[in-house]
């Protein structure tokens, strides 16, 4: 057998559950590899203005120039020219749920998406392979002037609105990924949210990575006005393959006077994926921006959700998780750099390895020059549930001011013998209490997520633990 | 009773600047020195080493905080003819002789001033007990064995270009070798100083306990700021055999022109205890490695260190805590203060390796900014193999309390005098660990002065 497939034998059920796969013929498939003919292919397919073609050459320039990093992860065996870098599963944008293709349609059922719409969500901005397939906005969203799209049709719809913010967070020379990023994205969620307007239920879309070696490159920019709040949920799954897939997404965040955004993430990619994002925001004046991020899939995931606090009162808030099994480096963590005085930031991290699963924290807290009375503490767990995993903690502190109070602390465990005989005293058996004790780990967070997100994660989780112990 | 000796070595003809260094120099440099065969060896394996190896520039992690790009390396020089050897205390430079304090301090004391030994004197009862402290190159025709098998053995030449121009260009070292069984109440001091303007040292010391020895050894660096610039390449090699417990005590006492840029490893075998203590006041630039490696069970690894950086200083610190086995413990603290564009990172990294199971690691790092200007970076690094241990570690970055600060206000103590006497209190728990009281009160006054100003 591959070591491959190997490897994901040991998430026992996740085929089941999560590693469908449904066989649709492409409308649209760039050919293998990267050069730039594939890039102008791309943007000419999407029929894009004359700037985001040279934004996109511009970008794979720096693609090209750029040296993959040396720290973190194993990223030397992703053989880029073994890459579909764009794939259009329909023609058209489905105008609402019966336009969607029935085998298209099939694979969201197995996800739960249209209970899922029913129950809670306001909007959904599904995305099947590169492109968006679906969306559609409760109609008071869109009333309330609250943009929805995928970021494709955004820019043909609001073209003004979108150059002004695009690229402006991460840009192109940023690093390698998301250098890549801004040369082949597609798909993708923008979100505008007007001065003053609270959308009170999360906004999700769906990712899905569904053609083999092909590449996720979306790129989600939200824009939350002055005193505005929104919730955008990203949770994703993907069907197992038995070669390497990459996934490099780009987000940016604009959260402005007075405004608040939460981000969360549960990122469930199957154990091929290279899971290589750039999230970034920036929170101005008196601003709130969260990240809960979740990483419990993929090979290799290195994503760091930076908040660029650049007001006065900005407050940054990061929740992380990382879970690696076998076969899976983490290496997960959070930056924020406080660019203005009087701004504040929060970080907790949890990470848990197991089968000689490899999950770490890599974060940086940063007090620019001039930012004084700042205030930052950094929290960070770490679980090991055998002797073969391998937790990391890399905490920078870049401190330029006197002004200020930066604190870091970090632990590493493992499961309290005394916890595991409390429970197992009170006739549970030693399996399920080590769950429950990973999963009160990890509550801080999940108790931050929306309540049909909490329950997947302690499924994901009991999917991780199961077998674990003896 | 205390006996002084005659320790000059004679010197080879180099080319006088690093520029124009070659392997037959190198070759020479062996030959004139009268070194054993296997001493000529390693020189010129190193300077192989080296002629291959660029120096570190940004691009490497741990380098990516300080940039020597502008050093002008071929310039330096890397010999000049022996200072005249001391015959006593007295003979000493006065700026060497104030950091000596009285003899009762001491078992043993040797000078290296620039490229050699100038001065060696040793307690008659520490030569009885066969404790050897030596400069290296005597050491070798003395005891050539011993010599082959520790110099070398920890801090490989081939680790950097640092480590390999260390062992191909270094004229003379300190050996300490402590036998089995044998304790020496009072410490071996060892006094490193420079006075030649552009003048390039790389100074070696290496300190070796064996089974159940135990022995305190202050090393310290010091300079009264001759012109020119001065770059320095230490390399320090400790070994604690089982059972053994050593306290190094390391003090970088250099004058504001000094560019040092050191590596200090220490082994520690089994059930051996292992403390260091530093304090890091002088120099412009210090780039140090310091690195407690736990090789044997129930070896135990105690770090207290200081800084205290001022005007430009730039310190950069790297410490790492490996638990090669497990049943081992370590415990570090490292305080740093900057005021004026003082710059200071700390990097520490506590590794356990796989199947270092019960190990116990502790790693702390406070710092007090007390300038705008001043700029402090803390990155406190964990890497855990083995599930069944304890580790925790622990950074902060931050002004002096405000609390602390109004409490001794509120009692007629102006800010001035309650700042300084903060730093003091911030300071003392590593200070006090200095193993003389002369030292002790040297280094706690410069402290003071730098609080102070």
């Amino acid at each position: 057998m591959k070591e491959n497939t190997d490897t994901l034998d040991i998430r026992e059920g996740y085929r089941e559950k999560f590693g469908f796969h449904d066989d649709i013929a492409p409308v649209f498939k760039s050919r293998r590899g990267l050069d730039q003919d594939v890039v102008r292919e791309i943007s000419a397919m999407k029929k894009e203005p004359e700037w985001m073609l040279a934004f996109r050459l511009k970008a794979l320039e720096h693609f090209e120039r750029k040296p993959l990093p040396t720290w973190g992860g194993n990223v030397a065996e992703i053989d880029f020219q073994n890459i579909f870098y764009y794939l259009k599963p329909t023609d058209e944008q489905g105008k609402s749920w019966d336009d969607v293709p029935a085998d298209i349609k099939r694979t969201f059922d197995k996800l739960g998406i249209p209970e899922a719409e029913q129950k809670f969500l306001s909007g959904v901005g599904a995305q099947y392979d590169s492109e968006t397939v679906y969306h559609k906005i409760k109609e008071d969203l869109a009333n309330k002037g609250v943009i929805f799209l995928d970021t494709g049709s955004a820019l043909e719809q609001h073209p003004e609105l979108f150059r002004q913010y695009f690229g402006t967070i991460i840009p192109p020379s940023d690093n390698k990924f998301a250098a890549l990023n801004s040369a082949v994205w597609s798909g993708g969620s923008f979100i505008y949210v007007p001065k003053g307007v609270k959308v009170d239920l999360p906004l999700q879309a769906y990712f899905r990575i569904n053609a083999q070696n092909m590449g996720q490159f979306e790129r989600t920019l939200i824009i939350v006005d002055e005193g505005a709040y929104v919730h955008y949920v990203e949770g994703c799954t993907a069907p197992i393959y038995a070669s390497d897939s990459l996934h490099s997404a780009v987000v940016e965040i604009i959260v402005k006077k007075g405004a608040r955004c939460r981000y969360t993430t549960i990122q469930n990619w199957s154990n091929n994926v290279y899971n290589l994002v750039t999230k970034r925001a920036a929170a101005y004046q008196d601003a709130t921006m969260e990240w809960v991020d979740a990483n419990l899939g993929s090979k290799l995931t290195m994503k760091y959700p930076s908040v660029y606090m650049m007001e006065p009162g900005a407050h940054a808030e990061i929740l992380s998780i990382a879970f690696a099994g076998k076969g899976q480096h983490q290496d997960a963590g959070g930056k924020v750099v406080h660019v203005a005085s009087n701004t504040t930031s929060n970080v907790v991290s949890k990470s848990i390895s197991k089968d000689g699963g490899r999950a770490g924290y890599r974060g940086l807290v940063k007090v620019a020059k001039g930012a004084v009375d700042c205030k930052s503490t950094v929290r960070c767990d770490a679980l090991l549930l055998d002797e073969d995993s391998r937790s990391d903690t890399y905490p920078y502190m870049e401190i330029e001011e006197d002004r200020v109070s930066v604190g870091h602390e970090a632990t590493v465990s493992k499961i309290g013998d005394e916890q595991l005989f409390y429970l197992m005293s009170r006739g549970i058996p030693e399996a399920e209490a080590a769950g429950m004790i990973v999963s009160g780990f990890i509550e801080p967070i999940t108790k931050e997520l929306p309540m049909e997100y909490a329950v997947e994660m302690n499924r994901l989780i009991q999917l991780q633990m199961e077998g674990s112990v003896g | 009773m205390t006996r002084s000796e005659t320790v000059a070595a004679p010197r080879a003809d180099l080319p006088a600047r690093l520029g124009g260094v070659n392997a037959e120099a190198v070759a020479d440099l062996a030959a004139c020195a009268g070194e054993p065969a296997f001493m000529a060896a390693r020189r010129s394996r190193a300077w192989a080493y080296c002629e291959k190896t660029p120096f570190p520039t940004r691009l490497e992690e741990l380098w990516r905080r300080t940039d020597i790009s502008g050093l002008k390396w071929d310039s330096l020089l890397v010999e000049r003819d022996p200072h005249p050897a001391a015959r006593s205390v007295a003979e000493l430079p006065a700026e060497l002789r104030s950091e000596i304090g009285p003899a009762e301090e001491r078992s043993a004391l040797v000078v290296v001033l620039d490229t050699g030994v100038v001065f060696l004197e040793r307690d008659e009862a520490l030569i009885r007990a066969g404790v050897t402290v030596l400069p290296i190159a005597k050491a070798a025709r003395e005891k050539p064995a011993l010599v082959e098998r520790i110099l070398g053995a920890t801090v490989r030449h081939d680790e950097s270009r640092f480590t390999g121009l260390n062992a191909a260009l270094g004229s003379d070292g300190v050996l300490v070798h402590v036998p089995a069984e044998v304790a020496l109440e009072k410490p071996i001091r060892v006094l490193v100083a420079r006075s030649t303007p552009d003048l390039m040292l790389f100074p070696h010391l290496v300190v070796a306990l064996e089974s159940g020895a135990r022995a305190t050894v202050i090393e310290e660096y010091v300079s009264s700021g001759e012109p020119g610039t001065a770059v320095v390449v230490p390399v320090t090699e400790i070994t604690v055999g089982e059972r053994a417990d050593l306290h190094v005590a390391t003090l970088f006492r250099w004058a504001g022109n000094v560019y040092h840029f050191g590596v200090e490893r220490a082994r520690i075998d089994r059930e051996g205890r292992f403390h260091w203590t530093l304090a890091a006041l002088g120099g412009k630039l210090i780039k140090a490695d310091m690195e407690m490696h736990l090789e044997g069970e129930g070896a135990e690894g105690k770090f207290s260190g200081c800084y205290f950086g001022n005007e430009s200083q730039h310190f950069d610190f790297h410490t790492f805590q490996n638990h090669v086995v497990g049943h081992t413990t370590s415990d570090l603290l490292f305080k740093g203060a900057l005021r004026d564009r003082a710059r200071t990172v700390y990097q520490g990294l506590i590794r356990v390796n796989k199947n270092a199971q019960s190990s116990d690691a502790y790693q702390a790092n406070r710092n007090l900014i007390l300038s705008d200007k001043a700029r402090a970076d803390s990155i406190p690094s964990l890497e855990i193999e083995a599930n069944d241990v304890r580790c925790t570690h622990g950074a902060t970055v931050g002004q002096v309390d405000s609390e602390q600060l109004f409490y001794l206000m509120a009692r007629g103590m102006n800010k001035h005098d309650a700042e300084r006497l903060i730093i003091s209190g911030f300071f003392e728990p590593v200070l006090e660990r200095i193993p003389s009281p002369t030292l002790r009160a040297l280094v706690t006054e410069a402290m003071d002065r730098k609080a102070g100003n």
